[in-house]
């Protein structure tokens, strides 16, 4: 609408992932959950439902088939106080899109380091398998836990190798911080 | 024993690029001290006799010098069933097992061949790994011995070997009989100043012959690590766990963390920096035996990709 938009690369390469489920599918047999969580750090007061609401009608502005596939947007506040913003749908572009509209959003606003990631849950078999993005690093670390503050590092180790075409993913393995308990 | 993975020509390359520089090498040295004819036989046949009896007793040595006791199945039932079933995927007969009472994780495979072999692993790796990742541990030393790199290495190391001694006990000499001119020194007899300068040439080129094999030796070493990591893979046919043990051993800054997101964001505002440390390209790896974790890791992870298509 008349603003030159740069490019922010650390926010678009979450897009990788719009590919990148087809790849974690068939070799790594990873069913995507339908969900995506944006969690955030700090916001201003009144900002989070702000935000929301703001989601919300972007959503429905999109949004132009019927009420059963539009999206919804759920807020939770996990038990460290970190507010998470969790966007269900069916389809994964929209949600990708809403992730976008959100972080735009802030980053305009001069709030981009309020983001601190984006969760994309997944069932592995029996259990939940998590890639995260960091919007610091702008890169991707995959967080498989087994319960009781435990995480499968062969399986994260394996995943990131089915994955390493396909997403930008971090290389430094000691910045695959888990987020324990996450609300996804 | 090749299973699913191709051979790596690349490696393999390199690593007989690595013995043809050194076999180059040791026969200029060889021919450099036949034409100045030097007395060397005796310390040839010394090293020679060091590195027979090395090679024939390199178990009992390592084990004594780390304090391993040997174990029976009854007292390491888990080790002994991860080492068994090795086996049986390799064709090898069951080694010695033995425990190095050390909280510092690590293990060893040791043995001229796999008829007399010693796998050894310490307390410390026993309690950090879970049963795969101590597999795959376990994988990459029996590959070692699979790979005969006990022979390979000392046969690489011999005129190494000599050539340090010389430049050794050179010194030593020079320093009790002066290099020409006065009495006593090298056998016994007063030397002219003629065989004291060929002295110094002696020790001067067997200086540098073993400057440059050190080099050689020690890529030659990180080859057979690579070749051992890639054994691993074969035989267990998941690299990734391999991958996963190393990072767990290898210290903390390296590896996969336990703490939470959210509570690394509120301690400070700024991103870790990774911690130095050897990575790629860092001249410190050179002088290394074994690769720096990244290139292994990366290595592994190719490994994985690779079987997973």
């Amino acid at each position: 609408m008349g603003r030159t938009r740069l490019p922010k690369p650390n926010e678009d390469r979450v897009f990788a992932m719009s590919t990148a489920v087809i790849t974690l599918e068939t070799e790594a047999s990873l069913q995507s959950d339908g969900k995506v969580g944006i969690v955030f750090k700090a916001l201003p007061a009144g900002r989070f439902d702000q935000l929301t609401r703001d989601t919300v009608n972007m959503l429905q502005i999109q949004d132009q088939t019927a009420p059963d596939d539009a999206l919804k947007v759920q807020e939770v506040k996990d038990d460290l106080g970190f507010e998470w913003m969790v966007v269900e749908g069916p389809d994964l572009e929209s949600r990708l899109a809403a992730l976008h509209g959100v972080a735009q959003g802030l980053i305009d606003e001069g709030l981009g380091g309020c983001l601190l990631a984006a969760v994309f849950p997944f069932q592995q078999g029996q259990r939940k398998v998590y890639w995260i993005y960091g919007y610091k690093q702008g890169t991707f670390y995959p967080f498989v836990p087994t319960g009781n503050r435990q995480r499968d590092n062969a399986e994260e180790i394996r995943l990131s190798a089915i994955a390493k075409e396909d997403l930008p993913v971090e290389p430094d393995l000691s910045s695959w911080f888990p987020l324990w308990g996450v609300p996804v | 024993m090749q299973r699913k993975l191709g051979a790596d020509a690349g490696l393999t390359l390199r690593m007989f690029l690595a013995l043809f520089l050194l076999a180059v090498v040791y026969l200029a040295f060889i021919g450099v001290l036949i034409l100045i004819h030097a007395p060397i036989d005796i310390i040839v046949v010394v090293v020679a006799v060091l590195l027979i009896a090395q090679y024939f007793y390199s178990d009992k040595l390592v084990l004594s010098a780390l304090h391993a006791h040997l174990v029976t199945a009854q007292q390491q039932p888990e080790l002994y069933d991860i080492i068994g079933r090795l086996c049986q995927i390799t064709g090898m007969p069951m080694p010695q097992v033995a425990v190095i009472p050390s909280p510092v994780p690590n293990a060893l495979a040791t043995g001229r061949n796999p008829k007399h072999a010693v796998v050894a692993v310490t307390s410390g790796i026993l309690s950090q790994l879970d049963p795969k990742e101590m597999e795959a541990v376990l994988a990459h030393e029996l590959s070692h011995v699979i790979h005969k790199d006990v022979k390979v290495m000392a046969m690489a190391s011999f005129f190494a070997t000599v050539a340090a001694l010389i430049v050794q006990s050179g010194m030593w000499f020079g320093m009790f009989g002066g290099f020409g001119g006065m009495g006593g020194g090298y056998g016994g007899r007063g030397r002219s100043s003629n065989e004291g300068q060929g002295m110094i040439l002696i020790i001067l080129v067997a200086a540098v012959v073993w400057a440059i094999s050190f080099v050689l030796i020690r890529s030659l070493s990180r080859y057979r690590e690579y070749a051992a990591d890639r054994g691993s893979a074969i035989i267990t046919q998941d690299p990734s766990q391999l991958a996963s043990a190393l990072q767990k051993i290898s210290g903390s800054i390296t590896r996969i963390p336990t703490k939470d997101l959210r509570q690394v964001q509120s301690a400070n505002a700024l991103m870790i920096f990774p911690a130095v440390h050897v990575g790629k390209g860092s001249l410190a790896e050179i002088f290394s035996t074994h690769p720096s974790l990244e290139h292994r890791l990366a290595r592994l992870r190719d490994l994985e990709a690779q079987l997973s298509r």
